[in-house]
C-alpha cells in the first residue's frame, strides 16, 4: 500500500491544498496571555491559606510549654507542691510565704545572734544528713564556722559492740509495745516513759533557776506530781522534745554554755529558755527540721565510751492521718553530764 | 524566555500556525481554539522542559498534537467523540442535545465563499477524529508517513493503512454532500 492508493479526487484533493490558514483573533491573545497569568500565579509557591491563624497560636502553645517545663525541672519538684525552699528556709524571716512559719512569730534574732546559733548549732549532723545539713547553710549564705570545741569529730568510728547495744536498747520499747505498753513517744513527757540512759547521771542536776533551782531528787520528784507536772517532769530529767520547732532544718546541737543556751532556746520556740547549770551538765539534741513524714525524734541512747560520747538517735514515722504534716518540726534535747569528750550522734 | 512579553512575541508568532493546526485537528474553530489556547498555555507551564534541541514551533506543534490525542483518548472514554450527525437528527431521542460547536459555520470566510471548499471542509468534519488528523498531516500540510506515525504514535503501516480509508471516507462524505 502507498500513498496514492486509493486517491482522492483531484477537486478535494486541491480543495484541502487550497484550505486557508487561519488567523486567531486579537481575543485569542488576549485569552491566552490572561490564562497564562492566571496560571502563572496559581504555579507560584502559594502560602498556606490558614498559616497566618494557624502559626502564632502554635508558637504560643510551644513557648508556654518550654516555658513550664523549664519550671518544672528547675524547681525539681512536683508541679502543684509546695515550695521547698521557702518551707526549709524561712526561719529567719518573710513569715508570711510559708506556710510553717505563719502561724508563729518570725524569731527576732539579729545578726550576731545568728551567728552565735550557727556557732552552737553547728555540731555535725548525722552521716546520713551531713550533707543536707552543708546544702543549707550554703542557702543561707552564712558562713559555718568550726568550732573544735563543741563539733565532734566526724572520722570517729563507734566500737564493735556498740551495734548489738543499741539495737537491744532500741527493741526494747518494742518489744514493750507488743506486750501492751504504751508508746513512749505517744505524750509529749517522753522523758518520763523512755528506758533510763545509762550515760545519764545517777541524780537530778542542779538546775540553774526557775521553781525547781537546787531541789534534791526527792523533792523534784514531789514537784512532778503537782499540777506543773509537765514541766517539773521535763525539767527533772533534762529531756525537751516535741513536734513544733521553729528550727525547721535538721540540726545536731551541743550546748555547753547558758548563752548558747539562751540563743537556741530563742530560736526554738518563743518560751522563756529553761535553767540548766552548765556547770555540770551539757545538752545535746536534734531537730529534724521540717519532715511531715515523722512523728517525732527520740534519743535512745547516750553512750559514753573512753574516746567519745555516742548519742543514738531515732527517727518515728508519722503514723497516718495524725495532724497537719507540713507543721511536723520534731526536736529532742536532753541534759547529760558535762564532758570534754567529742559528741558523736548516730542514727538507728 | 525570561518574562511574559517575551513569550507573548513567540505566541504571535506561532500563534496562527497553532491555531490553523488545532481547528484543523478539531475540525471546528470553537474547539480549535480552546486547543490553540492549552497550548501555549501548557508550553508556558512546561517552558522549562524545553531544551531547544528544535525550533519552538516545532515543540509547539507537538503540545498541540499531544493535547488533541488527549482530547479524543478522553473523548472516547465518555463517549463523547463519536460520530454525531451536524444536521442535529440523531436516533437516540431521549439522549440530551450535546453541545457541538458547528464546524460548518464556522470556518473562515473564505472558505465559506468557496463552495468546493465549504463541501470539504464539511467533509471532513463529519470523518471520525482520527482520520481526519491524518488527512490533515497527509494531504494538507504534506507530512511524510514517518512523521505522521512519531506524531501519532503509530506503527508507520498503520497510519498507510488508517490513510487509505480516510481518503476513501472523507471521498464518500464528499459525494453526499455533493448530491
Amino acid at each position: 500500500m502507498n500513498d496514492t492508493d486509493p486517491q482522492l479526487p483531484e477537486d478535494v484533493r486541491k480543495a484541502l491544498k487550497e484550505s486557508p490558514t487561519f488567523t486567531p483573533p486579537e481575543s485569542f491573545y488576549t485569552q491566552v496571555m490572561r490564562d497564562i497569568r492566571k496560571q502563572d500565579a496559581l504555579l507560584r509557591p502559594e502560602t498556606p491559606r490558614w498559616a497566618w491563624i494557624w502559626g502564632s497560636p502554635m508558637k504560643l502553645a510551644a513557648t508556654t510549654g518550654i516555658i513550664m517545663i523549664s519550671y518544672f525541672v528547675a524547681r525539681d519538684q512536683t508541679p502543684w507542691g509546695p515550695k521547698k525552699a521557702e518551707v526549709v528556709y524561712d526561719q529567719f524571716g518573710s513569715a508570711g510565704r510559708s506556710p510553717v512559719m505563719a502561724q508563729a512569730p518570725t524569731p527576732t534574732l539579729d545578726k550576731n545572734e545568728i551567728v552565735m546559733l550557727h556557732k552552737i548549732v553547728n555540731a555535725p549532723a548525722a552521716t546520713q544528713t551531713g550533707a543536707r545539713a552543708a546544702a543549707k547553710d550554703d542557702a543561707l549564705k552564712i558562713p559555718r564556722p568550726i568550732d573544735a570545741d563543741s563539733v565532734a569529730d566526724k572520722s570517729t568510728t563507734a566500737p564493735a559492740d556498740a551495734p548489738a547495744v543499741l539495737r537491744e536498747r532500741v527493741d526494747a520499747p518494742e518489744k514493750k509495745r507488743a506486750a501492751g505498753a504504751p508508746f513512749p513517744w505517744q505524750s509529749n513527757v517522753q522523758a518520763k516513759q523512755m528506758e533510763p540512759m545509762p550515760a545519764l547521771p545517777a541524780s537530778i542536776p542542779q538546775l540553774g533557776g526557775g521553781t525547781n533551782a537546787g531541789a534534791s531528787h526527792k523533792e523534784l520528784s514531789a514537784m512532778a506530781k503537782s499540777k506543773n507536772a509537765r514541766l517539773l517532769r521535763d525539767e527533772a530529767s533534762g529531756s525537751w522534745s516535741g513536734q513544733d520547732s521553729r528550727i525547721s532544718f535538721f540540726r545536731t546541737a551541743v550546748i555547753t554554755t547558758a548563752a548558747d543556751w539562751t540563743v537556741l532556746w530563742r530560736a526554738h520556740v518563743t518560751s522563756p529558755a529553761p535553767a540548766v547549770d552548765f556547770e555540770q551538765w551539757m545538752v545535746v539534741g536534734l531537730f529534724a527540721g521540717n519532715r511531715p513524714d515523722l512523728q517525732g525524734i527520740s534519743i535512745v541512747a547516750v553512750q559514753t565510751l573512753p574516746d567519745q560520747v555516742l548519742v543514738t538517735y531515732q527517727e518515728i514515722p508519722l503514723i497516718p492521718q495524725r495532724g497537719d504534716p507540713a507543721k511536723i518540726t520534731p526536736y529532742t534535747l536532753r541534759s547529760i553530764a558535762k564532758t570534754s569528750l567529742p559528741i558523736h550522734f548516730k542514727k538507728l | 524566555v525570561e518574562d511574559l512579553d517575551d513569550f507573548e512575541a513567540i505566541l504571535r508568532a506561532e500563534g496562527p500556525r497553532i491555531y490553523t493546526l488545532a481547528i484543523r485537528l478539531c475540525g471546528n474553530t470553537a474547539d480549535g481554539s480552546d486547543l490553540a489556547q492549552e497550548t501555549f498555555i501548557n508550553a508556558w507551564r512546561h517552558w522549562k522542559d524545553f531544551r531547544k534541541e528544535s525550533h519552538v514551533g516545532t515543540w509547539l506543534y507537538r503540545i498541540c498534537v499531544n493535547l488533541w490525542k488527549n482530547r479524543v483518548r478522553y473523548e472516547k472514554r465518555r463517549s463523547f467523540w463519536k460520530h454525531v450527525s451536524l444536521n442535529g437528527s440523531s436516533s437516540d431521542e431521549d439522549a440530551p442535545k450535546r453541545e457541538l460547536a458547528d464546524g460548518a459555520p464556522a470556518l473562515d470566510a473564505l472558505l465559506e465563499k468557496a463552495e468546493e471548499g465549504d463541501r470539504v471542509s464539511q467533509a471532513m468534519s463529519k470523518l471520525d477524529p482520527q482520520d481526519r488528523a491524518l488527512l490533515t498531516f497527509r494531504e494538507i500540510e504534506d507530512k511524510p508517513y514517518e512523521e505522521i506515525a512519531q506524531l501519532l504514535d503509530v506503527p508507520l503501516g498503520t497510519v498507510k493503512s488508517r490513510i487509505a480509508r480516510a481518503r476513501d471516507k472523507l471521498t464518500q462524505e464528499f459525494s453526499r454532500i455533493e448530491r
